[in-house]
């Protein structure tokens, strides 16, 4: 691929970002909050990896003086006074009410004179996430000395146009990778970067946006090269690691480490000149750390995004995530909505990108799954890693009985890398040209849509009295 | 890799051209509402809309062309026939400007949890920076005419909302036991079958705060609020001072009411709903509506840049440089001969 067209992509990712950096306004990504407000206690010098056990009786007391989320986060940072928690959710309260954020929101009662965030919705919180992110974000304030939420806010929001950026070059590297074709390439990219959903978190501070950058990297570690040496696996092992301390949403992502591992010591043309027992080793390491990362982590979680407390929640979760309702849900959380999801694009639209991701989706399967000479043994295996990591990570979502989009995030770089293969493979010449033009035209449209039709118009001429 | 490339179609240029226009042209010509009281869900009626006591909405309009309200309403009781009447009034004035009615069909989506009801009138030309009232009641006096209501809005966060019951308490004192989910509370609402209007005669509220089943000696809240309307099958507020300790403490409530008053509970208690939160302790309660006026190019461009600043220009700017760079990247690699 020329430079130029490398070049030409991270700026028009940075731009992209940019734009809905400057016109989502503070406090509209949904959760925002929170996370500042977990990254804030960062800031002031806390850790956040330690998290004191409490007796079922203390944790009733508490909460019968004190509001669920400041009994969770002293939880986290027991030297945290109440004081100082209930004076710093004011602050965060008082610039969200300046922003007039129930103006935006519909169902958030009015802020003014609030000091404490059950005013604005009871019981929520993101102290109970894992650290990793808030661990940067945090120290990223601290080094820049800032001081109000609302300065974090902003270095979150820098942070997640860094991460946008990197997402869109590790699809770049994963795409030249699987694809001998620019266009194949150039079509993943541009799917990431004018997807709007996706777009739309370069400006919010949310840890899903770690999640996805480290997900992207495993993608990156287990794609980007040939063959199989404990250096890549430490990575990808690594990597994996890493997503799962940003969001437990990641889990999908142990299978991807899994998978390249099992490939590259056994299934790659160059595994096939090892010993068995090399390549079992190769193999079964990997596969045991893994495994029993997974189980003490799962553990250790209070909100496993798959594990069920019982059989009966479980059966309860399976029965909601297979109704309509719930897969309308999703298929609208995951295409558009705005104003912490109040407002939805219309049904007509949804309906309709749900049945062009469903064709998309039915062509790419068939293509990869199909008998097929093109493309090649390796690229169609990378390919099928990029299927499974999405079809798990859908899984995951339908276990969890939690119908929101963004916690298919993490499976992003490899659904873009999915929409690349429709300008590779069989098509070629002057059809996959179209596939790139015709996608590009209809990501375009959307994106122009949802921009200025959805979210600025939303955000800035639709104001509730 | 070759560099040699074709240059884009027409049609893909046109085809550009078309896709970066759709959002600009539903950001600037799409409607929106002048005015708009938002509440998700609609949760609190505020009973039966009658001929003689219609419910009363004052709101500022910023625009010129003051033609439509939309006002959310819902049937308590099935009918083909009935009919409302919509009035707007000057507010400074008092003087009747519009009226317009409506009924059969326009009220047969109003089942279940409610819809938009749209009164349109002639536009009223000088409408931008005044404000109005309107009010909206039954045209048929009695039971004929008694189907709909209006739903309002209390500005709050909502607390414990124990659900409208199966029976009605034909007490005029009823007492029930309420535990406070959230601290600041400041207003309780209930639901009452019917508190009727009397001269002079006024709803009134007492919270006793408990400890350990016992009543604390202080009175924590004692409220009169005037009945402006009479309730029938609807959600009556009482609004006090926020109580910022209000968090997991017991209160035993009190109400007097009205000879013929009738709450509305289940076997546990009285039907009720809580809100908390924010310094402003009264005048809270809207109803839900929308309305809509002419709203010119020039008007939309000049809120969008008043409410957005400079950053809608360099968001646009940003935005648009963005997809022209790949759409230069996109027709060079398509056109790219050696990959065909």
């Amino acid at each position: 691929m020329e430079s130029n067209i490398r070049r030409g992509l991270f700026w028009a990712a940075l731009l992209h970002g940019l734009a809905y950096c400057l016109l989502l306004p503070a406090w509209m990504g949904e959760d925002e909050p929170w996370h500042v407000e977990y990254a804030s206690y960062v800031v002031d010098g806390h850790g956040p990896f330690g998290v004191e056990s409490v007796s079922k009786e203390k944790w009733e007391a508490d909460l019968a003086v004190a509001t669920y989320r400041q009994v969770q986060i002293q939880r986290r940072f027991p030297s945290i006074s109440a004081e100082a928690i209930e004076g710093r959710q004011a602050q965060i309260v008082s610039s969200m009410a300046r922003e007039n954020f129930s103006g935006r929101v519909d169902w958030a009662p009015p802020l003014e004179g609030a000091v404490e965030f059950d005013s604005l919705a009871p019981n929520f919180s993101a102290i109970h996430q894992p650290p990793l992110y808030y661990f940067l974000l945090g120290n990223l304030g601290r080094g820049l000395g800032l001081d109000t939420p609302r300065e974090i806010l902003f270095a979150g929001r820098a942070l997640s146009l860094v991460a946008f950026v990197i997402v869109a070059m590790l699809i770049l590297g994963i795409g030249q990778r699987v694809f001998p074709s620019d266009r194949a390439t150039v079509l993943a990219v541009l799917f990431a970067i004018l997807l709007p959903m996706h777009a739309r978190h370069s400006s919010v501070v949310n840890n899903d946006v770690l999640a996805k950058v480290l997900c992207a990297g495993v993608l990156f570690a287990s794609l980007y090269a040939t063959g199989y040496s404990w250096r890549r696996v430490g990575a990808v092992l690594v990597l994996s690691a890493l997503a799962l301390a940003a969001k437990p949403t990641a889990a999908a992502v142990a299978g991807v480490a899994v998978l390249f591992a099992v490939y590259s010591a056994w299934g790659s043309p160059l595994a096939s000149k090892q010993k068995t027992l090399t390549r079992a080793l190769r193999i079964g390491l990997p596969l045991l750390v893994v495994a029993s990362s997974a189980a003490l982590y799962l553990g250790s979680l209070d909100h496993g995004p798959v594990v069920s407390n019982t059989w009966h929640n479980f059966a309860d979760r399976l029965q909601g995530s297979f109704s309509p309702k719930f897969l309308l849900e999703l298929l609208g959380t995951s295409v558009g909505r705005f104003n912490w999801q109040s407002r939805p694009i219309s049904p007509a639209l949804v309906g309709l990108l749900g049945a062009g991701i469903g064709v998309l989706g039915v062509v790419i399967g068939k293509r990869l799954l199909g008998a097929t000479s093109e493309p090649g043994r390796g690229s169609r295996f990378l390919l099928r890693v990029c299927l499974l990591f999405s079809l798990a990570q859908l899984a995951l979502v339908v276990l969890r009985g939690v119908p929101i989009g963004r916690y298919l995030a993490p499976a992003l770089p490899a659904i873009a890398i999915l929409v690349g293969s429709l300008a590779w493979g069989e098509a070629r010449g002057h059809s996959s040209s179209r596939w790139v033009i015709g996608i590009f035209l209809v990501l375009v449209a959307f994106s122009s849509y949802f921009l200025w039709g959805g979210l600025v118009f939303n955000q800035y001429v639709v104001l509730g009295a | 890799m070759s560099s040699t490339s074709r240059q884009p179609s027409h049609a893909a240029k046109l085809g550009l051209l078309l896709a970066l226009a759709i959002g600009p042209a539903f950001l600037l010509l799409r409607p929106a509402p002048d005015t708009e009281i938002r509440d998700i869900p609609w949760r609190a009626h505020k009973g039966v809309l009658q001929a003689d006591f219609p419910a009363r909405q004052t709101f500022h309009c910023d625009s010129n062309g003051l033609r439509q309200i939309d006002v959310a309403l819902v049937a308590l009781t099935p009918s083909s026939d009935a009919e409302l009447e919509l009035v707007l009034w000057d507010e400074n004035t008092g003087v009747p400007l519009r009226s317009v009615r409506i009924h059969g069909g326009a009220l047969g989506q109003t089942g279940g949890g409610g819809a938009w009801v749209p009164f349109d009138f002639e536009p009223l030309e000088d409408s931008a920076d005044r404000t109005f009232a309107f009010t909206v009641a039954a045209v048929q006096p009695g039971a004929a005419g008694g189907h709909f209501s209006v739903f309002q809005r209390y500005r709050g966060q909502l607390g414990r909302h124990v659900l409208w019951g199966d029976r009605s308490l034909p007490v005029v004192r009823p007492k029930g036991q309420f535990q406070s989910p959230l601290g600041n509370l400041s207003a309780l609402a209930f639901a009452f079958a019917e508190l009727p209007l009397k001269e002079g005669a006024k709803a009134k509220l007492r919270l006793l705060e408990m400890v350990d089943g016992e009543l604390v000696d202080d009175v924590t809240v004692q409220v009169e609020s005037d009945i402006d309307l009479p309730v029938f099958s609807g959600w009556f507020f009482f609004e006090f001072e926020a109580i910022p300790d209000s968090r997991g403490k017991t209160y035993q409530i009190e109400l007097d009411l009205p000879e013929g008053s009738r709450v509305v509970g289940d076997e546990h208690g009285m039907s009720l709903m809580s809100f908390h939160g924010g310094a402003e302790a009264r005048g809270r309660v809207d109803l839900v509506f929308r309305s809509w006026a002419d709203r010119d190019l020039l008007t939309r461009v000049t809120r969008l840049h008043k409410r957005a600043g400079t950053r809608l220009w360099l968001g646009a700017a940003a935005w648009l440089t963005s997809i022209l760079l790949l759409a230069r990247i996109v027709f060079q690699t398509a056109g790219n001969k050696s990959e065909a």
